[in-house]
């Protein structure tokens, strides 16, 4: 076989995809077999576009194609009183509830089935055509770069939820108290461990270092996701400014916002800002201590997220938009800055035109000692330039939009406008665009591209995507982003505008949208119910969704804060099931094929959403309770988890039929309401 | 064209008088007749006729890629099928006709039985003999079918070791790639 010519085997894989898009049964999975032939089967059916063709055929847009051909080959059916439903064709009503109800039995049905070759051809398509078709579908943007495998996996693949492990502290009794996670960040690495990092602060101020590493030695996959570092206890909330003067360092009164974006992870210098109320810690991730904190007159709301430049962190307060650079010295360590060093920049940013060394000549200390100048004017020594005013409060969410548009910053709240300002001009708001909503999370699309490329080959166009609510249901909107210099390679220097795309204000979900992220050639979002939600780059077709309360299952155990408001079921919707987690932030992690997740953090804890089947390790991680005796054996473990499961079986059981009853006795006290008798 | 050895005519089911034959040379030097209208499926030969005109008498259409045995089988195929609608450019691929029966398993891409019956050949080889007939003669319809015929071989294997038996393929993988590969897949494999 391996003698045929590569078009006449490129032909046979393409075969064995389903003739007919909507026969289902007939998956691509034999496609994937193929690949572990040999290397020739690899390269063909791991083909590109014939992926981004498997894509194409299970969307919607290609039943959409199917059901218009179709229409038109049902005006020229005739007809007659004696018409079945089969006699529609075969996408219709019928085949949809009885998809593998045979085609011979649907012709069969139809009286002098004359029309049936005219059915059977327009719904086969030649493969030029579903090529072609597949081509004019294709989502992406110029110079993108989307591997349609993974993006089919996402599509189609499993899902599997799991949780990061939650940290603990130990008390006096040697139980275990579970700490909350307020906040996520991911740190990239881009060396070929791949040793990726989720970051996050816990709600007493420590800061919490959890392993996603992508490396495929034997001993990664059972350190995945668990807590690689955790720094000392209450970093964030000491106060650094006044240990010189006291001998304790003092807590900071203010905690958690548990709104808005707390949490900024720069990769390349390894750092993590983390806001606690009105103070910005900065912390150093090799060593997890806190190496600068600035104060804020208002608590901070928004901070921008790292992307495919470097630039100044931008983060937004109550009432004011404000530049933080980190490379400028704060007032109590001016003394110490000629002893101050970077640390040798990694080897792969030698190539980056956008990102200038630390030790480059911009970076450097100015003749008279005066801190480095760039990328930002005016002035950085000018303070009152660091600083624009906001004229309505409530700020959420800051984008700095990818290459090329690196003078832009965006900022989106609780105000019906986005607000677009210039780096260069920064004080000035730029311009505004109007969107009615209230919005709550900006993204871009698509995702800024890691790690840096040395050509300057940017996607031909982006566009920014904003989530929240309108009127009181979830709002999908989705911007164009333009600059405004004709010349497109000097577009770096111009300024860029806003405009509406496109609204989904109906379909996008009930309830508000919390937050929204890029995801492969589609964008993902979730929404106030606990739903995450896949759609097409149009905003309209969602083609996936799923539920972290209800399609979680019941493989995890219930903590015992989900089963005190199970108790109280009537006021509740009956679908979530007693949880009521929600997607407070969404998160992809940008890696391909198995490495590809999304990382979910629901206000007090850290999930990941992986397209593969669940592994043994993610279903019993009830060990939270365990008495903490490491004498324990293996037996006796196994004993204790056994008796854990039975009694959470029971809980649940208890906790349903209870759950019933109590629905049954407010459905009843609601229609003796309507008689007049309550 | 020394030792040509002259065959009988191969034709359909209805053996209709006063059709033009046309003689044709396999690679192995056989002489084969074939009905002019039969040839209408080669789109090779059809084309180099509408373009040149009929051969004189005498002269023969050498096919230079296809030895006798498999032309035949080809030719057989065109006299059954010639009565078919002529394919358009974007018509629906050949194989899946009138006589589709009670069939089942929809894994299986459907295969009318007289088609069946022909792909029955002895080996494997001779499958993938007609395969490349058809691709250099330019017979859609029958290069599809074949396609199918392969894909359903694919199809019965269920793992990638049956499928490198079935056609002898050897395995060229390192085993850390075939292992990177594998664990890329997981998510295809059927739950336990």
């Amino acid at each position: 076989m391996d003698r045929l010519p590569v078009e006449i085997l490129a032909k046979i894989t393409d075969s064995i995809s389903p003739p007919l898009f909507f026969y289902k049964d007939l998956s691509p999975r034999e496609q994937v077999q193929l690949q572990l032939v040999s290397r020739l089967f690899f390269s063909l059916s791991r083909d590109n576009t014939l992926w981004r063709l498997n894509c194409y055929e299970s969307s919607w847009a290609a039943s959409h194609h199917a059901s218009a051909t179709l229409k038109s080959s049902l005006e020229s059916l005739p007809v007659s009183s004696v018409a079945s439903l089969s006699s529609l064709g075969s996408n219709t009503l019928r085949s949809l509830i009885q998809p593998r109800m045979l085609q011979s039995e649907m012709t069969d049905a139809v009286p002098g089935s004359d029309n049936r070759n005219g059915n059977d051809g327009s719904l086969e398509f030649s493969t030029e055509r579903r090529w072609r078709a597949a081509a004019e579908w294709d989502p992406s943007y110029e110079v993108e770069n989307i591997d349609w495998y993974s993006e089919y996996i996402a599509r189609h693949g499993p899902l599997s939820f799991s949780w990061l492990q939650q940290p603990y502290t130990v008390n006096e009794h040697s139980r275990k108290t579970l700490r909350e996670v307020k906040g996520m960040g991911l740190l990239r690495d881009w060396n070929s461990a791949r040793e990726d990092r989720v970051i996050a602060p816990l709600e007493d101020g420590t800061v919490c270092v959890w392993d996603l590493n992508y490396s495929h030695t034997s001993s990664s996959p059972t350190t995945k996701g668990k807590i690689a570092g955790v720094s000392a206890r209450g970093i964030l909330l000491a106060d650094m400014s006044r240990r010189s003067e006291k001998s304790v360092a003092r807590p900071l009164a203010l905690g958690f916002l548990s709104v808005g974006e707390c949490v900024s992870v720069d990769s390349i210098r390894r750092r993590v800002y983390i806001s606690v109320g009105n103070v910005l810690n900065e912390v150093d991730l090799e060593t997890l201590q806190v190496i600068s904190q600035e104060r804020y007159a208002w608590s901070i709301f928004a901070m921008s997220q790292e992307t495919d430049y470097s630039v100044p962190l931008t983060l937004a307060t109550t009432l004011s938009l404000q530049i933080y650079d980190s490379r400028l010295p704060t007032v109590h360590e001016e003394a110490g800055i000629a002893l101050r060093c970077e640390n040798e920049p990694a080897p792969y940013l030698l190539n980056s035109s956008l990102y200038a060394r630390p030790d480059c000549q911009v970076l450097q200390l100015q003749a008279d000692g005066s801190p480095p100048r760039r990328i930002r004017s005016p002035d950085p020594s000018d303070k009152s330039a660091n600083y624009a005013p906001l004229f309505q409060p409530g700020p959420l969410s800051i984008l700095h939009p990818p290459a090329p548009y690196i003078n832009t910053i965006l900022l989106a709240g609780r105000f019906p406008s986005i607000l677009c300002y210039d780096r260069r001009f920064f004080p000035q708001l730029q311009n505004t665009v109007h969107s009615g909503g209230r919005l709550c999370g900006l993204t871009s699309i698509p995702a800024p591209r890691y790690p840096f490329c040395s050509q300057s080959q940017w996607p031909g166009r982006h566009s920014i995507a904003a989530c929240g609510e309108y009127n009181g249901k979830g709002s999908l909107e989705l911007y164009n982003i333009i600059s405004s210099g004709t010349d497109s390679t000097a577009s770096c220097n111009s300024s860029s505008t806003l405009s509406v795309m496109y609204q989904n204000r109906q379909s996008a979900a009930r309830s508000k949208l919390l937050s929204v992220a890029s995801h492969g050639a589609h964008i993902v979002y979730s929404d106030a119910d606990g739903n995450i939600k896949w759609v097409e780059r149009d905003g309209r077709a969602v083609f996936r969704r799923w539920n972290i309360n209800a399609d979680r299952g019941w493989s995890t155990p219930l903590n015992l804060n989900d089963q005190e408001h199970a108790g109280n079921g009537i006021f509740r919707s009956a679908d979530t099931g007693g949880h009521h987690d929600v997607a407070r932030k969404i998160l992809p992690t940008d890696a391909n094929l198995a490495g590809d997740e999304i990382l979910i953090w629901t206000g007090d804890r850290i999930g990941r959403l992986r397209f593969s089947h669940p592994t043994g390790a993610d279903v019993d991680e009830d060990e939270e309770d365990l008495p903490l005796d490491d004498e324990f054996d293996s037996a006796t473990r196994l004993a204790w988890r056994q008796r854990r499961q039975e009694e959470l079986q029971r809980d649940r059981e208890y906790s349903g039929i209870m759950r019933r009853a109590l629905e049954r006795q407010a459905d009843e006290v609601r229609w003796m309401g309507r008689l007049g008798m309550a | 064209m020394a030792s040509k050895s002259q065959d009988t005519t191969v034709t359909g089911d209805t053996s209709k008088p006063e059709k033009k034959l046309i003689t044709l040379t396999s690679s192995d030097n056989v002489d084969i007749e074939v009905e002019r209208e039969v040839l209408q499926c080669f789109s090779l030969i059809k084309d180099m006729l509408d373009d040149l005109g009929d051969p004189e008498n005498g002269d023969t259409i050498p096919i230079a890629n296809v030895s006798a045995r498999v032309l035949k089988k080809v030719i057989e195929w065109c006299t059954h099928h010639r009565n078919d609608p002529r394919p358009s450019a974007d018509d629906k691929v050949e194989g899946r006709d009138e006589t589709t029966g009670p069939n089942t398993d929809r894994k299986k891409i459907e295969i009318s039985e007289w088609d069946q019956e022909f792909l029955k050949v002895d080996e494997q080889e001779m499958l993938f003999e007609i395969l490349l007939a058809a691709n250099y003669l330019d017979i859609k319809a029958l290069l599809d079918l074949c396609c199918m015929a392969v894909a359903n071989i694919v199809k019965a294997c269920v793992t990638p070791e049956k499928i490198r038996a079935k056609f002898g393929i050897e395995n060229d993988f390192t085993p850390e790639e075939e292992e990177q590969i594998r664990r890329e897949n997981e998510w295809a494999e059927q739950p336990e």
